[in-house]
């Protein structure tokens, strides 16, 4: 294994995990709102 | 249908479209204010601003082309071509966030109202969006339909194409964010599966540094070096370009702008390398027959990651490549968009437009942009020779008028924003019709080049160089405009405005 393998693997782990990071707190954030804007419209 | 996809990756691209077109009706407001349509009320998370910061600035022009420099030059696509950008990106986190977020502005060319007048905003517009013309995507876009479904470059990105306007008229920068997020995530992840598997697949670096060329593995190849500055140099257009101004200035702060620019910076570099990886191991998969020897530079990349993922990934790294293309069309046009109705038709047609004006003249513009684009798409060969062409008219155009009016603390007329400003214009024009003209096609480059010998000694000018001439001619133009206008009123960026 060269230097270059080892650097795709480390830029493959970080950029794998930031997709899936960002979706989980777009989605998080999303469903946040959601509930907040219903609990809004309730009262 | 191409013979490299599964069906089931067809089932895949088609509820990824039906999700895209769902996501703006869901985002779809009647009554909706200009600010939140083009700005998204200023009020985005983190999160989305990250996302579509990312995925706007990188297109399927930036994928592909990155990976065909790869295909044909090797790392330099890496050092020569990608860093430059990225150092660009950190001087804009930290000298020119701040300045750009607080002073409340919503375009760029309203930065170049402010500073100089409205003649001078009125060019910068009309360069800015040139600049954000879909026509590196759409063209990007067609190709990647001929090998997906085999369809004609022309029907598939009117029909994918398409479906971006749809979704951007229907609900703006919301819409635009909220899909940029899903599109950003599913390339990143397809993206960080699929480089890994195709270098196993051809035996590790180990293997690729035989197949390839050893030019390939040098950091800055066997370019020439002047081509090789001026490739940098048009990473200048980072500076000033309007779709990421307009995500700083959507940010709830100058600090959250910060920090989004500090990450996609650090998510730019990891995408930057990996598909300059994919673009080394697609021309060793060709040297040693695991790929077609005809396979296009342009389309290498995509090929050799879809051979090298399995069924179903390989149809979500597709839907990703197309979400790339079409999160860079809905980006760029809202903001051509609003430069024709913000920056265009407010000032110099209806300076008292309403709200409720402003969002319908900006829909006017996005199909107009759209259409724009379209047709000036399909009338180039190469796709770096588009978006030299692109960059080289916003830089050549508003980049010394804009950092005069964030950095430059004397003297400021407004014959020198409109010098600036229609000079460096001018000057691009009259390069690339001058070069094509006395210049001689150049077909492993595909570019005209212009030779001539001076003392025996023989210099070639290229049409890339553009930007070295017209970028000077723009400084000539605001020294020149400095001395002979007269001085407006002291403003700075730091307050509410210029």
């Amino acid at each position: 294994m060269t230097g270059w393998d080892l650097f795709t693997i480390i830029c493959s782990i970080f950029l794998g995990s930031s997709g899936v990071i960002l979706l989980y707190v777009f989605l998080r954030d999303a469903y946040r709102d959601r509930m907040a804007n219903k609990k809004n419209v309730k009262q | 249908m191409s013979h490299y996809v599964p069906n089931i990756d067809y089932l895949i691209i088609f509820l990824y479209l039906v999700m895209l077109v769902s996501i703006g009706i869901y985002s779809y407001k009647k009554d909706t204010s200009y600010e939140d349509f083009i700005l998204a009320g200023r009020g985005m998370t983190t999160p989305m601003l990250i996302s579509t910061m990312v995925s706007t600035y990188y297109g399927l022009d930036i994928l592909f082309g990155s990976s065909e420099m790869a295909f044909n030059d090797g790392l330099m696509a890496f050092f020569g071509y990608a860093l430059s950008t990225l150092v660009f990106y950190l001087f804009i986190a930290y000298y020119m966030a701040d300045k750009l977020r607080s002073a409340n502005f919503i375009s760029l060319p309203e930065i170049l109202e402010k500073a100089y007048g409205r003649k001078t905003s009125s060019i910068g517009a009309i360069s800015s969006m040139v600049y954000c013309l879909p026509t590196t995507s759409l063209f990007a876009l067609g190709r990647v339909s001929e090998f997906v479904f085999g369809v004609d470059a022309h029907y598939g990105a009117f029909i994918l194409g398409g479906i971006a306007l749809a979704y951007t008229l229907l609900g703006g920068l919301k819409a635009v964010a909220i899909t940029d997020t899903i599109q950003f995530s599913l390339m990143c992840i397809t993206v960080a599966v699929g480089v890994p598997l195709l270098v196993y697949e051809i035996g590790g670096f180990v293997a690729i540094q035989e197949l390839v060329p050893t030019g390939h593995f040098k950091l800055f190849g066997t370019v020439p070096p002047w081509l090789l500055i001026a490739y940098a140099s048009s990473s200048l257009a980072v500076l000033i370009d309007p779709s990421l101004y307009q995500r700083i200035f959507a940010a709830r702060s100058a600090r959250q702008a910060r920090n989004a620019i500090l990450t996609s910076t650090v998510i730019w570099t990891t995408f930057d390398w990996l598909v300059v990886a994919g673009g080394i191991a697609a021309l060793a998969a060709v040297t040693s027959g695991i790929l077609s020897s005809n396979v296009h530079p342009n389309d290498a990349f995509l090929i050799a990651v879809t051979y090298a993922l399995p069924i179903g990934l390989s149809g979500i790294f597709l839907a990703g490549v197309i979400a790339t293309a079409m999160s860079t069309i809905d980006g760029y046009t809202l903001v051509a968009g609003s430069n024709i109705s913000y920056d265009m038709y407010r000032p110099l047609v209806n300076p008292e437009a309403t709200d409720a004006q402003l969002v319908k003249a900006t829909k006017i513009g996005i199909v107009i942009a759209w259409t724009l684009g379209y047709i000036i798409a399909f009338q180039f060969d190469r796709i770096m020779a588009l978006l030299i062409f692109v960059t080289t008219v916003i830089t050549s155009t508003v980049f010394v008028p804009v950092l005069m009016a964030l950095f430059y603390r004397g003297k400021k007329t407004s014959l020198a924003g409109l010098l600036s400003c229609g000079a460096g214009l001018a000057s691009v024009l009259i390069f690339y019709v001058g070069m094509s003209q006395i210049g001689d096609y150049n077909q492993t480059w595909g570019t005209y080049i212009f030779s001539f010998s001076i003392g025996g000694n023989t210099f070639s000018i290229w049409q890339e160089y553009a930007l070295f001439f017209c970028l000077p001619i723009s400084l000539l133009g605001f020294f020149v405009g400095n001395i002979f206008g007269s001085k407006i009123e002291e403003a700075s960026l730091e307050g509410e405005a210029l």
